[in-house]
């Protein structure tokens, strides 16, 4: 009998794991879901949430994208989601996990949301971090949506007020705006015609810097 | 000399003088009465019937039935496990613990008369076609309500099956794995 007993435990192990992975991942190549199972148990163990990582990896297989880059979108969506965390400190929710690892894919720092929860600890994030990822994708520089938002939180604004600037802004550039200008009027309340701070690196949108510029002669 | 000892070595003279026949069995006699006075000596009951230590037998059939039944009661309990894991918050439609968010109703409308069937993929459906059709309304309307959690979700629409297409609603976003998708944030309830 004793014999059979690491036989037993070997059975039971693989038998436990091989059950343990999500189901969904079937749906993926089995070496991409292997990569997929470990970070799944990863963030887990590191107490955030899974379910980002999963839809990553679906929304890679859903469009049939390489194996290789799915696993590197996945494994870079996990590290978001540890900075994220990071940043928020433990007790944040998980949409708050979710829209600071959205704000740090769009190019915010882990700053200016460990800042952000500093001027808000006991309020919901996740509406103020989500408007900072979507300003930024929408092409505003990085540091610009940011002291928009760390600006609105001081007020203290309300969620309405953080999604109302973001209507504003996109309605703005919608209508031909640069994403900056339009930021830092409708945060600052700076009158039209004003000189105001303009994006100096567009290489990549949302990501740059902003100075103020200098009068051309 | 003692007098116990005058007496035993009394009772050893006779018996080297005298062979003194013992039946064949004795010697198993004498071990069952010692075990039973030990047996006795050390009580009985359940404790002492489950402590007794056995020897189980197994043939290598018996035994890879027993693992596979073991393996079985382990898959079980994995399974029952999941069965809580794996469903998101955002996705529970039914009576929801105190500290789980609302959810919010969200609709989703586009526009393509030309298509025969739309449907919309994000990160509150798993990214499966098949989980959410949209309705075709009038005028080449195509749309959909889905109950959302507060948070913010990438999303995209799939026509006919083949073609993805960001909400032209809602600015694109650039995604990692190529086509564009969408974003919506959902806030809070107010009351």
């Amino acid at each position: 009998m004793k014999r059979f007993w690491p036989a037993l435990l070997v059975i039971a192990l693989v038998a436990g794991r091989v059950d343990a992975q999500d189901p969904r991942l079937t749906r993926l190549d089995r070496r991409v879901q292997a990569q997929v199972t470990i970070l799944v148990d990863s963030a887990r163990s590191l107490g955030i949430p899974t379910e980002p990582v999963v839809d990553k990896a679906l929304e890679g297989a859903a469009k049939r994208a390489p194996n290789d880059r799915i696993v590197n979108v996945v494994r870079s969506r996990f590290r978001e989601l540890v900075a994220a965390r990071g940043a928020l400190g433990s007790g944040a929710l998980d949409a708050e996990v979710i829209a600071a690892a959205d704000a740090l894919h769009a190019g915010a720092s882990a700053q200016v949301i460990t800042t952000l929860r500093t001027q808000r600890p006991s309020v919901p994030l996740t509406i103020p971090l989500a408007v900072l990822a979507d300003l930024i994708a929408r092409g505003v520089p990085a540091d610009t949506a940011s002291s928009a938002i760390l600006a609105l939180a001081t007020k203290p604004a309300t969620d309405a007020e953080f999604a109302s600037l973001r209507d504003d802004v996109e309605r703005d550039i919608a209508k031909g705006v640069p994403p900056a200008i339009t930021t830092a009027v409708r945060t600052r309340g700076v009158p039209p015609g004003a000189r105001v701070p303009i994006a100096t690196d567009a290489t990549t949108p949302g990501r740059g810097t902003t100075t103020t510029a200098s009068p051309k002669p | 000399m003692h007098e116990s000892d005058e007496v035993i070595e009394h009772v050893a003279m006779t018996l080297r003088r005298e062979r003194v026949g013992v039946s064949a069995d004795f010697d198993a006699r004498v071990m069952e009465r010692v075990r039973e006075e030990a047996r006795q000596a050390a009580g009985t009951g359940v404790w002492r019937w489950m402590t007794r230590s056995r020897t189980v037998r197994v043939s290598p059939l018996a035994g890879l039935a027993l693992a596979a039944g073991l393996a079985g009661v382990v898959a079980l309990a994995a399974r029952q496990g999941d069965s809580f894991r794996t469903v998101a918050p955002s996705r529970t439609v039914a009576i929801a613990p105190p500290d789980v968010p609302a959810q919010r109703m969200t609709e989703f409308m586009f526009v393509n008369p030309s298509a025969s069937r739309v449907a919309i993929v994000g990160d509150f459906n798993d990214w499966d076609e098949g989980v959410s059709p949209m309705r075709r309304m009038s005028d080449g309307v195509w749309a959909i309500t889905i109950p959302l959690a507060p948070g913010r979700y990438h999303y995209t629409f799939v026509v006919d099956g083949t073609t993805w297409v960001a909400d032209p609603a809602a600015p694109p976003l650039k995604d990692d794995f190529g086509p564009p998708n969408s974003v919506i944030t959902v806030g809070e309830a107010t009351t």
